[in-house]
């Protein structure tokens, strides 16, 4: 069960997006649908800030309803303060572009053992990208980067994954593949938040953000 | 990997060249201590109480060393035994003759300042003493020798001044360039503490060029038998200073998350 309390985008005093408190099932699937500018990347960064608090204080707002801020000034530090339980993919693919993609996969994990390689090369076999394994990321396509990037994702298995640009980085033919990956997380109860302009048939919780709320369209 | 070698070389190279300039300047030292303490001073007196008093006196003061005294027979018998003159103690009056009293200066502490205090000491202890030294030379030998503490600390001081300035941009250089890798494995979910790495990769650039120049010392002394040798004092400044530019290149530098 994911919880969001009042969240506030502010740039200084002047406040860009709020968004009213909503709550998400563990596995669930919310995309974040709109073709305006309403601040759904914002909103995803504000909400990656949120989950990297502590549980403790992450109660204490939802439980007083307390307006949680986050001004967009304090992007710099947005990753540092990240919690183990999230991940937010933005468009642009972090991936060192001189490491193998094997490498890249492996980075932010403190164990590698065989289970995991073996499940990296199902995941690439799954994306039809096996033969990319000990290729460095810069010679991948950005689409493939993405890729890259979702199957670290299923391997590192945060309690939510946020997903920016989701129709931009996963292109049409690709999606029954990545939606296979982001079922295997659902199944584990990952909660995933993806953002995107086009209209997606085969996700059926699609949200948008309209007058300050989160409302199911 | 590539700053923690840069800078054990770095450092190692300087606290080498520093191990060289330091140990000629110390040997020099050496030779300036050891020919102050072979510079006699004598003070002469026909009071023999006087002088033993002078001599007990004395015997307190650390800059004194190797004090003897000398009864004018025992002068006199010395004489005749050296020079073979045996018709000169019929000659020579015995009462005429002074008593001795001989010592050295403890080189390693003597200044221009406490010798000048030794002096007025013997002088102002009576009025029947005669005291004969080699002020000029004492004088020249002081100097030399308080120039040469003088540029041993300078020595010191500058080469403290430049490793740490080294370990200072080597460390904020090495904290640049991982800007670019933390930003990345923060953003694909790694957590791991980035000043832990940072105090464990300086920790090991700082403390293996000194263990480095612990071993070169070593080495120099088993198979080229010079001895150089610092003190713990200097060692811990020297690791002091490297282990300062450690959380102070952490705070001036801006880190790119």
């Amino acid at each position: 069960m994911l919880e969001v309390p009042i969240l506030a985008i502010t740039n200084g005093k002047k406040t860009i997006v709020s968004v009213e408190d909503f709550t998400i099932k563990s596995g669930d699937f919310v995309y974040l649908r709109s073709d305006l500018p309403c601040g759904k990347t914002l909103f995803l960064k504000a909400l990656y800030y949120f989950l990297g608090q502590s549980e403790k204080k992450r109660n204490k707002y939802i439980d007083k309803r307390m307006v949680f801020t986050w001004d967009v000034r304090q992007h710099k530090k947005l990753y540092l303060k990240a919690g183990k339980d999230v991940l937010l993919m933005e468009f642009t693919p972090a991936l060192f572009p001189l490491k193998t993609v094997q490498k890249n996969i492996l980075l932010p994990l403190r164990n590698v053992n065989i289970r995991t390689k073996d499940k990296i090369i199902d995941y690439l076999q799954l994306l039809n990208i096996e033969d990319k394994q000990y290729v460095t990321a810069q010679c991948l396509s950005v689409s493939e980067k993405k890729l890259i990037e979702l199957i670290r994702a299923v391997i590192l298995l945060p309690k939510v994954l946020l997903i920016d640009d989701f129709d931009l980085s996963f292109h049409l033919p690709q999606q029954p593949k990545v939606f296979e990956l982001l079922k295997l997380m659902q199944e584990n109860g990952t909660v995933i938040i993806a953002s995107g302009k086009k209209k997606n048939d085969a996700i059926h919780y699609c949200c948008t953000i309209e007058d300050n709320q989160v409302v199911e369209v | 990997m590539k700053y923690i070698l840069l800078q054990t070389i770095l450092v190692l190279l300087l606290l080498s060249i520093f191990g060289v300039a330091d140990f000629n300047l110390r040997e020099q030292n050496n030779d300036t201590v050891f020919r102050i303490e072979n510079l006699p001073v004598i003070v002469f007196s026909q009071d023999w109480h006087l002088l033993r008093k002078l001599s007990q006196d004395l015997s307190n003061d650390p800059l004194v060393k190797e004090l003897s005294t000398s009864r004018n027979v025992e002068i006199l018998g010395k004489m005749i035994m050296e020079y073979e003159l045996p018709a000169a103690d019929r000659i020579i009056d015995i009462d005429q003759l002074p008593n001795m009293l001989q010592f050295s200066l403890q080189g390693a502490s003597a200044s221009s300042a406490n010798y000048e205090e030794l002096k007025t000491k013997i002088t102002e202890s009576g009025d029947d003493l005669m005291m004969i030294a080699q002020d000029e030379k004492y004088q020249r030998l002081f100097s030399f020798q308080e120039r040469n503490r003088f540029f041993r600390l300078l020595l010191f001081v500058g080469t403290l001044i430049i490793v740490f300035m080294a370990a200072l941009i080597l460390r904020i250089a090495s904290l640049k360039e991982e800007n670019f890798f933390w930003k990345l494995y923060y953003r694909s979910g790694g957590r791991r503490n980035r000043f832990i790495y940072y105090l464990f990769q300086s920790l090991t650039a700082s403390l293996l060029p000194v263990v480095g120049f612990g071993l070169v010392l070593y080495l120099i002394e088993k198979h080229l038998g010079y001895t150089y040798f610092l003190d713990i004092n200097s060692w811990l400044i020297i690791i002091g200073v490297l282990i300062l530019s450690i959380p102070l290149a952490w705070l001036v530098t801006t880190k790119e998350y």
